[in-house]
């Protein structure tokens, strides 16, 4: 008789989603809060599955998360478990062990928190010996390896190793109780159950060490699918490893080229299309889609003064497929030379871009202006325009230019209009 | 680049039209005005000229008469010294091609361009009505600022300052520092609401602690209560066991003492006792009611015997029952008979008095009475007479009558009946004569034609000093009107020539005078030479070798004062040379203003030439009479009033016309009725009027008409007298008829005449009827009578054959009668009294039986009991019986007591329960069970308050609840943060981008302002006609401003100028723009659409000659549907060539 669990990490119950796309009440009413509705799939697929148990591997909320509604929530799904006599088994993450409401946590009786000691939970099904092996984070940073710290394996037994750990170091991530992959696979266990990381890896081999990610991805930042894995572990001993989808909604960028488009219901079009392709291509129920317009167009000028306008096309068409949604429009064109090199606008345009070091009297005013807006804009926000003076002038020069590109295609549009 | 062909081929409304341009002129301006009224297609062939540059739109709407895929352009363009022709067509590829229609990729088009795009040439080489106003406005905009205008004025972009306030409003729609409103404070507060509403609704972990531990210490307080109370609660239910088993213990010991009492006894079978009790009352009832049974049979033998037996009366009731149908009639009989018989006898009576009246005493009335249809006959002819007799009264009397009035109309005609003679041809003649009235109308006519004489009178006197009649006046030849009209418009414009050639050289003339004025001022500043200068230098370098050799005061002193010489003499030698400089411009200006006062003068004696021709040729076409000077106008004046006065002149002859017709109808009226009053037989008068005439033949006419009147009324009398004597006969016949048939009808009657008057006849048919009536009545009494006596005796003889067969006594029928009614009574009522008794006394006897039968029943069973108890009588058994039952009910009392007292004790033996109870006592346990009940009530409360308090801190956190509203509301909080931190960007893209493009356009000013600055001063001084002198910049704060600076040399702000002066300043600093991107690269041709219609004539010559300035750089092509406009740039620029269109 098989032992089978799912093992899923980083859930960040009632962690908010990202997006512009939000302002829209009717979206924010069926995704919002999707991480609740993810964990409820997970939990649905161990009762469908009849899995034995679920696995994981920390991080069940924010770090400044202390609503007790969160954790009221996560009892309340595990119950659901514990009701069908499925075990859940958990570490802590770097957040959880920020968190207030670990300590006030009511679980049921069937669910085991691995504590910052070692410890090992052994479970025998039809023939099979299992062992299950998991360490908590006690403090939010683990500067060293726990692998160290683990017991030894038991013999004759499947060993399951839980750890949450930022491997050897991912991009993007400070280093949480790192080791290396090699070590992991050398340690003689047959399945080590990782968390932190977002995105999912596998690595297979007599030793599968898998990464599942973060079962609802929450911003632009957690595109793709996202997943758990279900292991079943067969009598003699050998592991198989799947994925499972569980996103309510999906982030996605989608590249839209717009080579050789020469009018702008040309772009509509393409950029409809682009949706409606994505819209086949994807199976989540809902996608959240940030068109990236790339390639090289003469209408360059035009997408600058009028993304706006394109963002409303793109939302009709959305609300027309009705579960896409638009996270935002992303202009990444190049554009030709304008032919006319000779014409007042063109001499604008060069004075405009050969203000690489501009005069002191541009950069007082535009500090000015920024300044003034940093104070009038809410806490949470002050860090947008840079913390520290280099980076605040590379925001406000990338401003300039950006801007001043922008006034010019309300100009060119005069002379359009004209 | 040059247009030098325009072929529109299948374009619009043209087809196959060509524009030529010609070559580049060799010297001179390329200036060119295409000339065509409206609708000729200007705007179409602008249009063409661009869809040939750029490729035809995909929407064009210049297909409504060539379809799309036919429509076709071309051109001849001059690229330096080359010529290319291209054709360009509709469609989506290849639609550019050479004539030999090879296709020509777009970026040949693109490189003779230079890269203008469609809309840059639109922006850039174009100009219309609708720019200049924007321009106008955007000089507004921009507030002055000379780096915007410059810009807007090269570019063509006449909304910039529009475009980028909307851009700074947007903005500042956002966040302006200091401002407490807009979209930014808007979402900041939207922020504030659901940081509330979060705090409001979420619980933290700390929070979430305590309630906790208020939890559980709830639940530790309740168990401990409950556990007290347990207790309490046991004690109390063992005292209330004893208290309760005490009593029974001494109850038990008085029943076992009963049960020693009683007798021993055998058990009473089951359901013996109430038996028995049921036995005695039965066996005592039943004998009670046999006993009554008895008597009641002996006294139904007793009523049998003394009910009374007639059979004899009974055999009778067939009889009895005949005769009482007979009884009714008897009795009225008895009562009726004597009333009828006086009846009968008064009827009698009547009858002998109504054949004494008749006269026919002791005869029998049945021969007397008459058949009914002999009584009818004679009412019907009573009834005619009267009617018969009076129509033949009035047949008479109007017989009478008629006779009368025939003779009287006999006598009025006087036996006169003669016929008249005929009048039906004078009717005739008057009716036609004088329908017309011929006097009124001859009398119309007349004053008609006078007035008609009148106005031609007039009409020809307004022709003066020219005399003549009608014919005269038809008969002269004048020159057409259009000859006229083309003297009169030739004139008027050699006028306004002179007139305008007088002025300008007067302007020209006033100009030179300035000029030379000027030169002569500024002849007066001094004159230095460049050798006093060099002198001066000299003696300043030595004097400067001395001083720094000894660099004393004294040498410094005299170094000081060569240096300010040699400033002074530098500055002179400057002002000099820049006056020079002027009188030189000035000089040249003299030179070409000569040149122009010559040509206007030329220009004014031409014109006066060409009016001096127009009035000779006119002179010579005047008619006789009138002064040779006369106008062109006046002509035209006196022209219309001929035509006004030979319409009057044809008037008059009509009206003659008509007077002469009246004249002849009413002589011939007069003629004709004086014939027919002659044919009449009437004598006429020779010379009568025809007023005479017609008043006699009305006379004639009317006397004829009375007369046949009255004949008319005679024969209609003699008619009517016919018809009433024929009526007067038919009367007398009917009266005749009337008496014969009476005669007749009276025979039958009992009467001495013969012939009888109606009355009498009329009182004899009353009485026979009276007659018969009373004969009548007396039969049927007689009748009545006979029947009444009938009935009478067969009662009688049926009441005596009763009594006959009953052996009764004979005697008066009713007394008899009365005996034979009372004897059958009193028989029918006994046999009834017998019959009832009888079955009485069967059911008696039936039920004595059945009583008998149950009381040895009841017997037999008493005397069972009696041997089961071994006694003799009923009355010991019943003692027997009742000790027994009571013995065994104590038995059972003690068995229950024994289980109840075990069972409260909690024991299995009695003997165990009752040691147990030993030594307790009832008041003792009464005491310990109060108190252990009030203990419990106190415990019970306590526990009460416990659990209240246990469920409302587990309320507490079960509100906390696991929903998701607060996650909701973060996630809100969190897409609020992000659209603050979007909109935030954009705005800073845009107030950055604004202060970028500021500075920009600061830096196009720097470069472009000496040229473009210098042109458009002078272009703006040239427009304006010297009412500003010219433009320049002045500082305001960080930027600089344009101002104008007026003829009187006051400086005006740019936004201060009329509106009418900024349109001016907009193109002249277009015309600068012009000149400035000619400068930067190959012009393409610049057109200007009619921009010139709100300009005076002379403000237009001024821009004309702007533009023919331009068009000494580049093409430049004017579009105008104003033919004045054409000749005044003619005049201005000679080589200006004018494409007539359409």
């Amino acid at each position: 008789m098989p032992y089978r669990f799912v093992h899923t990490a980083d859930l960040h119950l009632d962690s908010p989603l990202k997006s512009l796309a939000l302002r829209d009440s009717a979206l924010a009413e069926v995704i919002g809060n999707a991480s609740r509705a993810a964990f409820a799939r997970i939990i649905d697929l161990c009762l469908e599955e009849a899995v034995d148990a679920l696995l994981i591997a920390g991080d069940l909320y924010d770090g400044a998360q202390t609503s007790m509604k969160t954790a009221r929530f996560l009892t309340q799904s595990l119950r659901r478990l514990d009701a069908a006599g499925i075990e859940t088994f958990i570490i802590r993450g770097n957040h959880d062990a920020e968190s207030r409401i670990t300590a006030q946590l009511l679980l049921p009786a069937s669910v085991t928190v691995f504590g910052a000691q070692a410890g090992v939970e052994r479970r025998a099904k039809g023939a099979l010996e299992i062992a299950i092996h998991g360490i908590s984070f006690a403090r939010p940073h683990a500067p060293e390896s726990l692998l160290g710290r683990f017991k030894a394996p038991v013999p004759g037994a499947v060993n399951i190793g839980m750890m949450h750990t930022s491997l050897d170091g991912a991009a993007g991530h400070d280093p949480y109780a790192p080791c290396r992959l090699a070590d992991l696979q050398a340690s003689g266990f047959d399945y080590w159950a990782l968390g932190h990381i977002h995105a999912r890896a596998h690595h297979p081999g007599a030793c599968h060490v898998v990464m599942p990610g973060i079962p609802q991805g929450r911003d632009i930042g957690e595109a793709g699918g996202k997943s758990v894995t279900l292991v079943t572990v067969a009598d003699e001993g050998t592991l198989s490893v799947e994925a499972r989808a569980t996103a309510v909604a999906r982030f996605e960028r989608l590249e839209v080229p717009l080579d050789g488009i020469a009018d702008w219901a040309g772009i509509v079009a393409a950029l409809s299309g682009a949706l409606r392709a994505a819209r086949r291509d994807l199976a989540e129920d809902h996608l959240v889609l940030r068109p990236v317009l790339t390639g090289r167009t003469p209408l360059l000028w035009r997408l600058r003064r009028d993304l706006g306008l394109l963002l409303d096309e793109a939302r009709v068409t959305a609300e027309g497929i009705g579960t896409l949604w638009i996270d935002k429009l992303e202009q990444a064109c190049t554009d030709d030379a304008r032919p006319d090199t000779a014409g007042p606008l063109a001499e604008l345009a060069r004075q405009i871009a050969g203000m690489t070091t501009p005069p002191a009297a541009i950069l007082a005013e535009a500090d000015a202006v920024m300044e003034a807006l940093a104070k009038a804009l809410p806490k949470d926000l002050r860090g947008m325009l840079g913390d520290d003076p280099a980076t605040q002038a590379a925001i406000r020069d990338a401003l300039l230019q950006e801007g001043a590109a922008e006034v010019l295609a309300h100009l060119h549009g005069l002379e359009d209009d004209a | 680049m040059r247009l030098r062909r325009l072929d529109l081929t299948r374009y619009g409304k043209f087809t196959d039209r060509s524009l030529d341009f010609g070559a580049t002129p060799a010297q001179g301006p390329d200036f060119h005005i295409i000339y065509g009224p409206n609708e000729a297609g200007k705007s179409t062939t602008m249009q063409g000229w661009l869809d040939l540059l750029y490729g035809i739109p995909t929407q064009s709407r210049m297909d409504f008469l060539h379809p799309y895929g036919a429509m076709q352009l071309g051109a001849l363009i001059d690229i330096g010294t080359e010529a290319v022709e291209v054709i360009r067509t509709k469609g989506r590829t290849g639609t550019l091609t050479d004539p030999a229609g090879n296709v020509l990729p777009e970026a040949v088009m693109q490189g003779i361009l230079g890269g203008i795009d469609r809309a840059g040439y639109e922006a850039m080489f174009s100009l219309d009505d609708e720019t200049l106003e924007k321009g106008g406005e955007s000089i507004l905009s921009s507030q002055g600022d000379l780096g915007q205008m410059l810009f807007t004025a090269s570019s063509g972009l006449a909304e910039m300052g529009q475009a980028l306030d909307g851009l700074r409003n947007t903005a500042a729609a956002f966040f302006k520092p200091g401002g407490r409103s807009g979209g930014l404070a808007d979402l900041k507060k939207t922020l504030a609401a659901l940081d509330e509403q979060i705090a409001a609704q979420d619980t933290g972990a700390r929070d979430f602690a305590v309630l906790a531990q208020a939890r559980d210490q709830a639940q530790a307080a309740l168990d401990a209560a409950q556990a007290e109370q347990d207790d309490t609660l046991a004690r109390l239910h063992l005292v209330e066991r004893q208290f309760a088993a005490l009593p029974l213990v001494t109850r038990l010991t008085l029943i076992e003492t009963d049960l020693g009492a009683l007798p021993e006894l055998p058990p009473v079978p089951q359901g013996w006792a109430a038996e028995l009790a049921d036995l005695a009352r039965e066996q005592g009832q039943t004998a009670v009611r046999l006993e009554g049974q008895v008597a009641q049979i002996d006294s139904l033998h007793a009523e049998i015997k003394a009910a009374t037996d007639d059979p004899a009366m009974l055999a009778q009731d067939a009889a009895m029952t005949e005769a009482e149908a007979l009884k009714s009639d008897y009795d009225g009989a008895v009562r009726d008979l004597p009333a009828r018989r006086a009846e009968a006898d008064q009827v009698q009576a009547r009858i002998d008095d109504l054949l004494r009246q008749l006269g026919s005493e002791g005869r029998d009335p049945a021969g007397l009475v008459l058949p009914a249809p002999v009584v009818a006959s004679l009412r019907a002819l009573m009834e005619r007479q009267s009617g018969v007799a009076a129509a033949l009264e009035t047949a008479r009397q109007e017989e009478a009558a008629a006779a009368e009035r025939l003779a009287d109309l006999t006598a009025r005609l006087g036996g006169d009946g003669g016929a008249a003679p005929d009048l039906a041809l004078l009717a005739q003649v008057a009716q036609d004569v004088l329908r017309g009235d011929p006097d009124a109308d001859l009398e119309r006519v007349r004053g008609l034609e006078a007035t008609a004489r009148d106005r031609m009178d007039a009409a020809l006197a307004r022709l003066l000093p020219w005399r003549g009649d009608g014919a005269a006046l038809a008969a002269l030849s004048l020159p057409e009107a259009p000859q006229v009209q083309g003297w009169r418009q030739t004139l008027a414009e050699a006028q306004q020539a002179q007139a305008r050639a007088l002025a300008d050289a007067a302007r020209v003339t006033d100009e030179a005078a300035r000029i030379t004025a000027q030169m002569q001022a500024e002849v007066a500043a001094g004159q230095v030479t460049l050798e006093d200068a060099a002198r001066v230098r000299a003696e300043r370098e030595s004097l400067w070798s001395v001083h720094r050799a000894a660099l004393n005061a004294e040498t410094a002193a005299a170094f000081e004062a060569a240096l300010r010489q040699d400033d002074q003499v530098t500055a002179a030698l400057a002002r000099a040379q820049t006056a020079a400089l002027h009188r030189a411009e000035a000089e040249a200006r003299l030179a070409a203003l000569e040149i122009d006062r010559a040509r206007h003068e030329a220009e004014a004696a031409a014109a006066a030439a060409r009016m001096a021709a127009v009035r000779d040729d006119l002179a010579r076409v005047l008619p006789e009479g009138l002064d040779p000077a006369t106008s062109p106008e006046a002509l035209e004046a006196w022209m219309r009033r001929r035509e006004a006065a030979l319409e009057d002149v044809a008037g008059w002859q009509a009206a003659a016309r008509d007077l002469a017709g009246a004249t002849r109808r009413q002589a011939s009226a007069r003629d004709a009725l004086a014939a027919g009053l002659r044919a009449a037989g009437q004598s006429v008068e020779a010379d009568a009027p025809l007023a005479v005439l017609a008043a006699q033949a009305r006379v004639v006419l009317e006397r004829a008409q009375g007369r046949a009147a009255l004949v008319e009324a005679r024969d209609t009398a003699a008619v009517d007298l016919r018809r009433r004597q024929a009526a007067q006969a038919r009367a007398a016949a009917d009266m005749q008829g009337w008496r014969d048939a009476w005669q007749a009808a009276c025979a039958p009657l009992p009467l001495a005449a013969d012939s009888p008057d109606v009355a009498t006849v009329g009182e004899v048919l009353d009485l026979l009827q009276g007659l018969e009536q009373a004969w009548r009545d007396l039969d049927k009494l007689s009748d009545r009578i006979g029947k009444m006596q009938a009935n009478r005796a067969a009662f009688a003889a049926a009441v005596a054959a009763l009594a006959e067969r009953l052996a009764l006594p004979e005697g008066d029928t009713s007394e008899v009668w009365a005996a034979l009614r009372a004897r059958q009574r009193a028989a029918t009522e006994g046999q009834a009294r017998r019959l009832a008794a009888q079955e009485k006394l069967t059911a008696a006897e039936d039920k004595a039986q059945a009583l008998r039968g149950r009381l040895a029943e009841t017997e037999a069973r008493l005397a069972e009991f009696c041997a089961y108890f071994g006694c003799d009588d009923s009355a010991s058994l019943h003692q027997v019986v009742m000790q027994a039952g009571q013995r065994q009910d104590l038995a059972a009392e003690r068995d229950r007591l024994a289980r109840d007292i075990c069972e409260g004790m909690g024991t299995d033996s009695l003997t165990e329960a009752v040691a147990a109870l030993e030594g307790l006592d009832r008041p003792q346990l009464a005491a310990e069970r109060d108190g252990l009940i009030a203990a419990q009530q106190r415990q019970a409360q306590a526990l009460q308050r416990l659990y209240a308090d246990l469920s409302q801190a587990q309320g507490r956190i079960e509100a906390v609840g696991g929903d998701d509203a607060v996650a909701r509301l973060h996630e809100e909080r969190q897409t609020v943060l992000l659209q603050i931190e979007a909109e935030a960007r954009a705005f800073l893209r845009h107030r950055l981008g604004i202060v970028a493009v500021e500075h920009a356009l600061q830096g196009y000013r720097d470069s472009h302002r000496s040229a473009m600055m210098q042109r458009a001063s002078e272009a703006f001084r040239t427009i304006t006609r010297g009412d500003y002198s010219g433009l320049a910049a002045q500082p305001e704060g960080e930027r600089e401003v344009l101002v104008a600076i007026s003829a009187t040399g006051a400086s005006k702000l740019a936004r201060d100028l009329s509106k009418g002066t900024r349109f001016q300043l907009y193109l002249a600093l277009r015309v600068a723009g012009y000149h400035e991107i000619a400068g930067a690269r190959a012009t393409v041709p610049f057109i200007a659409d009619d921009i010139l219609e709100t300009f005076d004539d002379d403000r237009a010559a001024e821009t004309f000659a702007l533009l023919a300035d331009m068009a000494g750089v580049g093409q430049v092509i004017y579009l105008t549907h104003h033919r004045h406009l054409c000749e005044i740039a003619q005049r201005i620029c000679p080589a200006v060539r004018v494409h007539a269109l359409g």
